[in-house]
């Protein structure tokens, strides 16, 4: 009993330490859309048009003390199969511990370090230049990791930077891993100049059975276009990813290369490949018009993403009321490369609101 | 030719000088951030969040004018280069990526000042007309 009296005293003596410290910042994000599709390979009512509530998400930053914060990042979304047809997540809940320098050490939930997308903008839409996330994101790009991160930002000259991660992979829950077998990511930049960033990251996983579907993939779980059964055996998943950057006053550009290698002992090493190129001329501070190109392949013989190829040609406009809203319209024309999904073959009108609060 | 090339020293000289002068409308204040002096460079580049930790390893809190502030737009312009708009938007953003603590912004030079009185690590920047305790006063190089 006294064990438990002196265990609430010094809890009480460190969280009234810690409510006198923290400090807090909370935001919101959140988007809505009208949009307007044309099916160019079908008679049979080609043409949908609709308004969609997007996902909101709930971000808190906060600071306990010297040297040590947290973040987190809760999204509600719409999910079919929910009583309420909304979900709730963590996407990220992180602790940081700034142990010296520039140098950190992360634990928790994080996005993980790939791709300067991933790294930068993830849940919010209002950051985005565009409407959509590159194609890729949806399919190869393990958007969310748990486990251990080490990071080092604006080193040197040149702003080097690095993010070292171990944790649970892409098969995993956000609570259980199967493997034994960590997932690793090993990410690198350099910021030369201002509003440029040039970097290259290598993401492996050991799938142990590739059909299971953890909280990591991308944000399209188990793709519409798989036919057939699912393989169900053991998966190498290696990812290489490069990002070049530019956000000046005048013109913007982003382009984010990734290739995939999904090797398994039935068909061998499936190589897949996604571009995405984004080209933005910043009129003067609120008018934005751009051009996107969006390529994403996947192997014939790739048993985890399956044979999947799609072109997207997007020109957008983009009006930014101040930092907190801003106005997106697109127009996108996607394409399936090969014979077998010829159920892509688009014109896409959206327009988008994206804000913060 | 050697004329032309003395004509532009000349000309690059007086710029920086005009460059400082409007720098000196302000001063700049942090409370024990282990240095009492900084080059415009690395003040800028604590200002912009590049660095985490001062040398006495407090952790650098950004204090900065908010919209309300009579000088936002001016104080932006001088230390990011860029509208007080765009500097929110960077904010927002490098808070969102985790790459920093949450800058402090606050409506009035004075609330600047007071901030930066109470917390260890701040640094801000305030017109050269506010009373600033000596302890509290950076010099920038």
């Amino acid at each position: 009993m006294r064990k438990v009296i002196l265990l609430l005293i010094v809890f009480y003596c460190c969280s009234s330490t810690f409510s006198q410290r923290v400090r807090s910042v909370v935001n919101g994000y959140g988007h809505m859309s009208y949009n307007l599709l044309h099916n160019l390979k079908t008679n049979n009512d080609p043409t949908k048009s609709f308004f969609a509530l997007g996902e909101h998400d709930l971000f808190v930053n906060s600071y306990f003390k010297d040297r040590i914060s947290f973040l987190g990042e809760f999204v509600v979304k719409y999910t079919k199969d929910s009583p309420t047809t909304f979900s709730a997540s963590i996407d990220r809940a992180r602790l940081k511990f700034d142990y010296y320098k520039n140098h950190s050490v992360m634990v928790g939930k994080l996005y993980t370090p790939i791709n300067y997308w991933n790294d930068v903008y993830n849940h919010g839409r209002v950051f985005f230049p565009s409407i959509d996330r590159p194609t890729a994101f949806s399919y190869i790009i393990p958007l969310h990791s748990i486990g251990l991160q080490l990071q080092g930002q604006n080193l040197g000259k040149l702003n080097f930077g690095y993010d070292v991660m171990i944790g649970n992979g892409i098969s995993a829950s956000d609570v259980y891993d199967e493997n034994l077998t960590p997932a690793t990511t090993v990410s690198l930049h350099i910021k030369p100049f201002e509003n440029f960033r040039i970097g290259a990251s290598y993401f492996y996983d050991y799938l142990k059975d590739a059909s299971v579907t953890g909280a990591h993939t991308g944000h399209t779980i188990a793709p519409s276009h798989i036919h057939g059964g699912i393989y169900k055996g053991e998966l190498n998943y290696h990812l290489v990813s490069s990002s070049i950057s530019y956000f000046g006053e005048k013109y913007e550009f982003l382009n984010e290369f990734s290739y995939n290698g999904a090797k398994t002992d039935t068909l061998g090493l499936a190589n897949n490949f996604a571009n995405y190129t984004y080209l933005g001329y910043r009129i003067n501070e609120k008018n934005t018009p751009f051009v996107i190109f969006d390529f994403f392949k996947v192997a014939d013989n790739d048993l985890y993403t399956y044979h999947y190829d799609i072109m997207k040609f997007h020109l957008g406009y983009r009006y930014e009321f101040n930092e907190l809203l801003n106005l997106k319209a697109q127009l996108c024309y996607a394409r399936n490369l090969t014979s077998d999904h010829n159920d892509i073959s688009n014109l896409e009108f959206k327009v988008q609101f994206s804000y913060g609060f | 030719m050697g004329f032309r090339i003395l004509a532009l020293f000349i000309c690059l000289i007086s710029f920086s000088k005009l460059q400082a002068q409007s720098f000196g409308n302000y001063q700049v204040i942090g409370n024990s951030i282990g240095v009492s002096s900084l080059s415009e460079t690395n003040f800028k580049a604590y200002m912009k969040g590049k660095y985490t930790l001062w040398s006495n390893n407090h952790q650098v809190l950004v204090v900065f004018p908010s919209s309300d502030h009579a000088k936002a737009e001016e104080i932006s312009r001088l230390v990011y280069n860029r509208s007080h708009t765009a500097t929110r938007k960077y904010w927002l953003s490098v808070v969102f990526q985790g790459r920093s603590i949450a800058p402090k912004f606050c409506d009035t030079d004075q609330e600047i000042l007071e901030f930066v009185k109470s917390k260890k690590g701040s640094i801000g920047i305030v017109s050269k007309s506010v009373g600033v305790p000596e302890n509290l006063k950076i010099t920038i190089n």
